[in-house]
């Protein structure tokens, strides 16, 4: 094992090549060569060689085994030297192995708690969205002169059932969630009187729809291009009538193409979409593709990857079967951004194409049914699925899954039954565990355990569930004893390098051939670097989180500090955290990252509000500050303020009325329970600048609200130095 | 975890008897994935080693065989990882060496005092010296070890990577 020497010959070749020293590396062997090697080497560095290899001539008749190896092979190989030197070697190996892999444990353990902290803080919000939905119906029920029909829901103050505010608000979420009649809808979204302008530069589209205009679009699409709004409502109206005649389960076959792609969820991540039709081809007869849900929502092309599906669909209508996900839903549209996407893309046509998108979007299919052996839905199953009810459903009426369908007629009865099998099947996620379980940390649908799905496949004479709805680190995941396999699309899902994506080819025989993809530069980094540019994301968010209950959270400190010292147990501190934030994560794992300790050990807790801030544009120009538990207030509950705006916002204009503004905040006050006071709010909405017909602009007035960086940005200058480096 | 802890504890050694002890769960609990007071036999080396110690491979073996319970399992126990980690970590075994012992051995395999090790010398001594070391391994130490210009580990800038306290 004295490597060196054994590979001294080979690679005294190369070495000259490769390394700039090359002729010092003989040289070593034989010290009365020694003085021409720094001499004839030019490099820079020739000066601080010399320094060594002094050194060593010096050292050359000691006892050391590193420059004795160098000896030995000359001097005929002396066995007890070549041990020790060996020896020497593989300890040293050892050594950098055991750090090495104290190092890699390390990352995979910071890894792990990123990834936690994305999806805690992912599913809190989607938990508190369902909590709103319980609000909104309790509110309409009550609006009725009903009682609640979940009694156990407690949000809203009797009170409130007299409000005529809260009339009108229940008013505007019934206007969205009646079915609405074709002839309406199809007049309120009517593309002939809208012209193409001389101007416009995109691609032009004409029906019926052929691969070339596929091509087209996605040429035009890469390059960042719109789609016109005349032909993008063209395309949704065609897609919707196709979509009308589908059954709710889709029957896909293998038996000409022998095979089918499955792709799952692609949050408007187009370049996700391109990678994937570019390793695995377009659509065709023979190139079937299953598309699991959720293409819309939280990327930043959400109409691009819609309208690309939809056109596919038009060109190949028996090669590409797209299921509905949670995201495809009007609800779910106006908090997670794709609304906000249409009204920045399209202005004044926005309102025709977000009603065409929501009536759409009701009409695909719930699940597709792959040679009768695998079912591919978005979430899942629960001990309720049954797919023949299933078949026998009105998709139509779920506006929203979220929503119990409500009907105006008095007498209609509201099937809770039929409502919770859509729920199920675009929310549910896999457990470990035995059993069906509501899922609480998401919000909706079901926790269903292996038996449950066991049973499920039976019955139904399945081999495989397959689904999506969840990240996974490497894009794919088998569970239930690889039962059911999880796809995920969307690559660099939380940050750039979070995440890899991927899809399954399956073959006639239903054996899965998994592909994964990074649609992104994340994947040539070092693992290390690409860490902490994902970790440091997640710790953006998680500090976002942590100063917008500020208040809470002081609070919860003080009490284990009741002598105002300032400082508090590092176990308190952790269970103050878990108990204000509810996130279940490792918070003495984190506390490094969220707050400093004093020299004594103890915890700084005012520390955990060091990093960050929220700053509030708000008011400069009335010369009047936000308050700041008002501030605090109003950034906690954005997402749900944003929703409440939305459904206010009655022709999708992104602007509603002073007085609908301070409706909204009421709604939220009495929908989470927590305080605004009427003044605060009458003086926020005054302190906002408003536009000449006295309407807010309500992207602007929440984007207001941000969270800042404070912390000096010493550390960064030092971590990229450190990393230009490495 | 739940919080257990009903009086807070006066001594300072139970205190840091009790702080260890979560300091452990919270590590166990990162990888235990199904929320049942489990993790697979195969991460309990990555949980020891993300606590900090620094053991070999066959060192890690006898952790294991230590961890388990009358017959071997794929998965080990909250209860029974617990025990053996405070054990180690209380007698602090398996404690990394100091960060020059680290950059000593980087110098005895680097027989020329070039400053660097190539490539290839890194992939000979970690596969055919020490203990055993996969392909996959190799590949991502040196994704990260290796100079981007200079296609080399100039380990002085290595070292400080790999021992770098992200606790602080």
């Amino acid at each position: 094992m004295f490597s060196r020497f054994r590979k001294s010959k080979s690679s005294s070749d190369k070495a000259g090549g490769s390394k700039g020293a090359g002729g010092k590396r003989d040289d070593g062997g034989d010290p009365s060569k020694m003085g021409c090697g720094p001499s004839s080497s030019a490099d820079d560095d020739s000066e601080q060689q010399q320094q060594p290899l002094q050194k060593q001539q010096k050292d050359d008749g000691k006892k050391h085994g590193k420059q004795k190896r160098s000896k030995s092979p000359q001097t005929g190989g002396k066995d007890v030297t070549d041990a020790s030197v060996e020896a020497l070697s593989i300890k040293s190996a050892l050594l950098i192995q055991k750090w090495y892999r104290r190092y890699k444990a390390r990352l995979e353990a910071r890894r792990r708690t990123t990834w936690m902290i994305y999806q805690s803080i992912e599913y809190s919000s989607e938990a508190s969205q369902l909590h709103l939905y319980n609000f909104f119906s309790d509110m309409m029920q009550l609006a009725d002169g009903k009682q609640p029909q979940q009694p156990q829901q407690q949000h809203l103050s009797p009170a409130g059932s007299g409000d005529p505010a809260n009339n009108r608000f229940a008013e505007r979420l019934r206007q969205k969630s009646l079915e609405e009649e074709d002839q309406e809808l199809l007049e309120l979204t009517s593309y002939e009187g809208i012209q193409v302008e001389k101007s416009y530069r995109g691609p032009h589209l004409s029906f019926p729809l052929s691969a070339s205009h596929v091509q087209v679009l996605i040429d035009s699409f890469r390059q960042g291009t719109q789609l016109h709004s005349r032909y993008l409502l063209q395309l949704l109206h065609e897609a919707r009538l196709l979509l009308k005649t589908k059954p709710n389960v889709y029957q896909a076959s293998t038996s000409i193409s022998r095979q089918v792609t499955v792709v799952g969820d692609l949050h408007g991540k187009l370049d996700d979409l391109l990678v994937i039709f570019y390793k695995n081809g377009l659509p065709d007869v023979t190139n079937p593709y299953v598309f699991n849900g959720d293409f819309v929502d939280r990327g930043a092309n959400s109409v691009e990857t819609a309208a690309l599906l939809f056109a596919c669909l038009l060109v190949w209508p028996s090669a590409v079967f797209i299921n509905r996900g949670n995201h495809e839903d009007h609800l779910m549209n106006c908090r997670y951004g794709f609304i906000k996407e249409v009204q920045a893309k399209y202005k004044t046509p926005a309102n025709k194409i977000v009603r065409l998108f929501g009536d759409t979007f009701s009409w695909l299919p719930l699940a597709t049914n792959i040679d009768d052996k695998i079912l591919v839905t978005h979430g899942g199953i629960s001990d309720k699925v049954d797919m023949e009810r299933v078949q026998k459903l009105d998709r139509h009426q779920y506006l929203s899954a979220l929503k119990p369908p409500v009907s105006d007629n008095e007498n209609a009865k509201v099937d809770y039954k039929e409502w919770r099998q859509v729920l199920d099947l675009l929310w549910s996620d896999p457990k470990p565990q035995a059993g069906c379980a509501p899922n609480t940390f998401r919000g909706g649908g079901c926790y269903f355990g292996p038996n449950i799905t066991e049973a499920f496949l039976r019955k139904h004479k399945f081999s495989l569930l397959v689904r999506s709805h969840e990240c996974k680190p490497d894009g794919w995941e088998f569970c239930h004893g690889g039962a059911v396999l999880t796809l995920f699309s969307a690559s660099n899902y939380y940050e750039d390098g979070s995440n890899k994506g991927a899809y399954a080819k399956f073959d006639a025989e239903g054996k899965p051939h998994i592909v994964q993809y990074m649609a992104s530069k994340a994947r040539k980094l070092p693992v290390g670097r690409r860490l902490s540019t994902v970790e440091e994301g997640a710790l953006k968010d998680l500090r976002a989180k942590v100063i917008a209950s500020k208040t809470e959270l002081t609070a919860a400190f003080q009490r284990f500090d009741p002598d105002k010292t300032g400082s508090i147990r590092l176990a308190d501190w952790c269970e103050a955290m878990e108990q204000t934030l509810r996130l279940g994560l490792p918070w003495r794992t984190l506390r490094p990252h969220l707050a400093q300790l004093a020299k004594d050990g103890r915890l700084l807790y005012m520390t955990s509000f060091d990093c960050v801030s929220i700053q509030t544009k708000l008011g400069a120009s009335a010369g009047k500050e936000v308050a700041g538990s008002l501030t605090e207030a109003v950034y906690k509950n954005k997402e749900e303020l944003e929703t409440i705006f939305r459904i206010m916002d009655k022709d999708n204009s992104g602007q509603i009325s002073l007085d609908e503004f301070q409706e909204s905040c009421r709604v939220l006050t009495q929908a989470t329970g927590r305080q605004m006071t009427e003044a605060e709010v009458g003086d926020m909405a005054r302190s906002m600048d408003l536009n000449s017909d006295g309407y807010i602009d309500f992207n602007e007035f929440l984007e207001a609200f941000r969270i800042i960086d404070t912390r000096k940005r010493q550390e960064d200058a030092a971590g990229a130095q450190g990393g230009s480096s490495g | 975890m739940a919080t257990e802890e009903a009086l807070p504890p006066e001594n300072p050694e139970d205190t840091a008897v009790q702080e260890l002890k979560k300091r452990i769960a919270d590590a166990f609990e990162i990888f235990d994935h199904e929320a049942n007071q489990t993790v697979d036999v195969r991460e309990v080396g990555t949980i020891i080693r993300s606590l900090g110690c620094c053991p070999t491979e066959g060192e890690l073996h006898d952790i294991l065989k230590e961890m388990e319970e009358e017959e071997p399992l794929p998965y080990v126990t909250f209860d029974a990882f617990l025990g053996v980690a405070m054990k180690i970590l209380q007698e602090k075994r398996y404690k990394p060496a100091l960060e020059d012992q680290l950059l000593k051995a980087f110098q005895v395999l680097d027989i020329e005092n070039n400053g660097y090790l190539t490539k290839e010398e890194i992939e000979k001594y970690m596969v055919e010296e020490g203990e055993p070391f996969s392909t996959e391994e190799l590949e991502e130490m040196l994704s990260a070890a290796i100079d981007p210009e200079k296609g080399t580990v100039i380990y002085k800038e290595y070292v400080p990577l790999l021992v770098v306290d992200d606790a602080v």
